[in-house]
């Protein structure tokens, strides 16, 4: 199984390599002499105005949650995709693939088929909630009500 | 030759680290940076575990479900320390003395 | 190799472990986790769990660590709050700390572990699919029960943010 991952590591390492390489070198071999026009930071020529620093809005937080859930949900069906077939086909490989398992009766495919589709319908049920509370619309009204209308 | 060894004595470490940061950090993030650390040091000896003294991957199906508890609990933590800096503007969480406003 | 590659991870965690620890800055904290996450990330695959591995990348570095930058850009203004990132009580901490590292060390090298015949590692993804779907079931279905209610418990909690900001604009 490692030869498979060396491939990953060596990919790491000239990635590593071709990142701090020129930093190094231009390092060693270019002229320092700074400025106060050279320092300042680039925004597409303009001036930069104002603090790098900006309070982000709170909206992001619910989009970042509903993708971390939803991320999560998915590294959970993989290794649901990957042996479904084989508990569909009676589980015969299962039991090698999985030596140190006892009991393996009664599921059947149909029955691992139920089991995700709990799992995800239950997701479902929070996806549903956020969605039907209107958090899913970019622009929404916060208060609703006779103080909007004065 | 590394051994289990090797890896208990880093999950070790790590886990010490999590704790210092925890203990000495005041910052609302800080500290659940500290509580991830720890809690990536038990994934280590379980992991290490299963390899080196179980034999079979049952510690490795529990350290999986750590992590989902660890992103359970970083989402609630966030959107709690997010609520109380949004009401108290404070996010040092030794100052913080009232349940609610 | 294998003990290389070991110590590169090792090194690489601990150091930017210790970085987190005593840096001032909450960002470079934050930022210094994906080094000491990507190489437990490593470890994870030296030790042949290959998913745990993707696991541990895909949630910690692409999930758990934005949500914490999330919170640094949110929380971040320095006008107000640059005197409150302290570090306090250092000297205890680290006698505390050093103490339980020494017990913990000591008791993981005095322990006369049962280690096995290693084998050559086997891929885990279908026997991890096995027991997620037999035998840890119920912590399967559960742990979708505890999704939801971190779903609905962090988008109420930062609503009520929300809402809040709008009653008072201050």
């Amino acid at each position: 199984m490692y030869e498979q991952y060396a491939h990953v590591l060596i990919f790491g390492m000239i990635a590593t390599v071709i990142v701090v390489a020129p930093i190094v070198l231009f390092a060693l071999i270019r002229p320092v002499r700074p400025s106060s026009e050279k320092l300042s930071p680039y925004e597409c020529g303009e001036r930069p105005v104002g603090e790098p620093w900006v309070q982000f809005n709170i909206r992001y937080y619910v989009v970042c949650i509903i993708f971390i859930v939803f991320e999560v949900e998915v590294l959970f069906m993989l290794p649901w995709a990957v042996v479904f077939n084989a508990f569909r086909d009676g589980g015969q490989n299962l039991q090698a693939a999985a030596g140190e398992l006892k009991n393996l009766q009664g599921a059947t495919g149909l029955i691992v088929f139920l089991e995700m589709l709990i799992f995800l319908v239950v997701l479902a049920v929070g996806l549903a909630y956020v969605w039907a509370k209107g958090h899913l619309e970019w622009i929404r009204e916060t208060t609703k009500g006779p103080e909007l209308l004065d | 030759m590394i051994g289990l060894n090797h890896f208990l004595v880093l999950s070790a470490i790590l886990f010490t680290i999590g704790m210092f940061i925890v203990m000495t950090r005041r910052h609302g993030i800080m500290m659940l940076m500290g509580l991830e650390l720890i809690l990536n040091a038990a994934n280590l000896n379980l992991v290490a575990f299963s390899r080196f003294v179980e034999g079979s991957i049952r510690g490795q199906a529990f350290a999986i479900f750590v992590i989902i508890l660890a992103v359970a609990e970083a989402a609630i933590a966030l959107a709690i320390i997010l609520s109380i800096y949004s009401n108290q503007a404070r996010i040092n969480l030794d100052e913080l003395q009232a349940l609610k406003e | 190799m294998f003990d290389f590659l070991f110590y590169l991870f090792a090194v690489i965690g601990v150091g930017a472990a210790l970085f987190v620890a005593f840096t001032p800055n909450v960002v470079h904290a934050a930022l210094a986790l994906v080094p000491t996450f990507g190489s437990l990330a490593g470890l994870y695959l030296l030790l042949g769990a290959d998913f745990i591995a993707v696991t541990q990348v895909a949630i910690y570095i692409g999930a758990i660590l934005v949500l914490m930058l999330f919170g640094i850009m949110y929380t971040h203004n320095i006008a107000r709050l640059s005197g409150e990132q302290v570090t306090m009580q250092v000297g205890a901490g680290l006698v505390v700390a050093l103490i339980t590292l020494f017990s913990l060390v000591a008791a993981v090298i005095s322990t006369d572990w049962p280690v096995r015949e290693l084998s050559e590692p086997q891929p885990t993804v279908r026997r991890l699919g096995v027991l997620f779907l037999t035998d840890y079931l119920l912590p399967f279905e559960i742990a979708s029960v505890l999704l939801l209610i971190a779903l609905v418990g962090a988008v109420v909690i930062s609503h009520s943010v929300q809402a809040g900001k709008s009653k008072d604009p201050s």
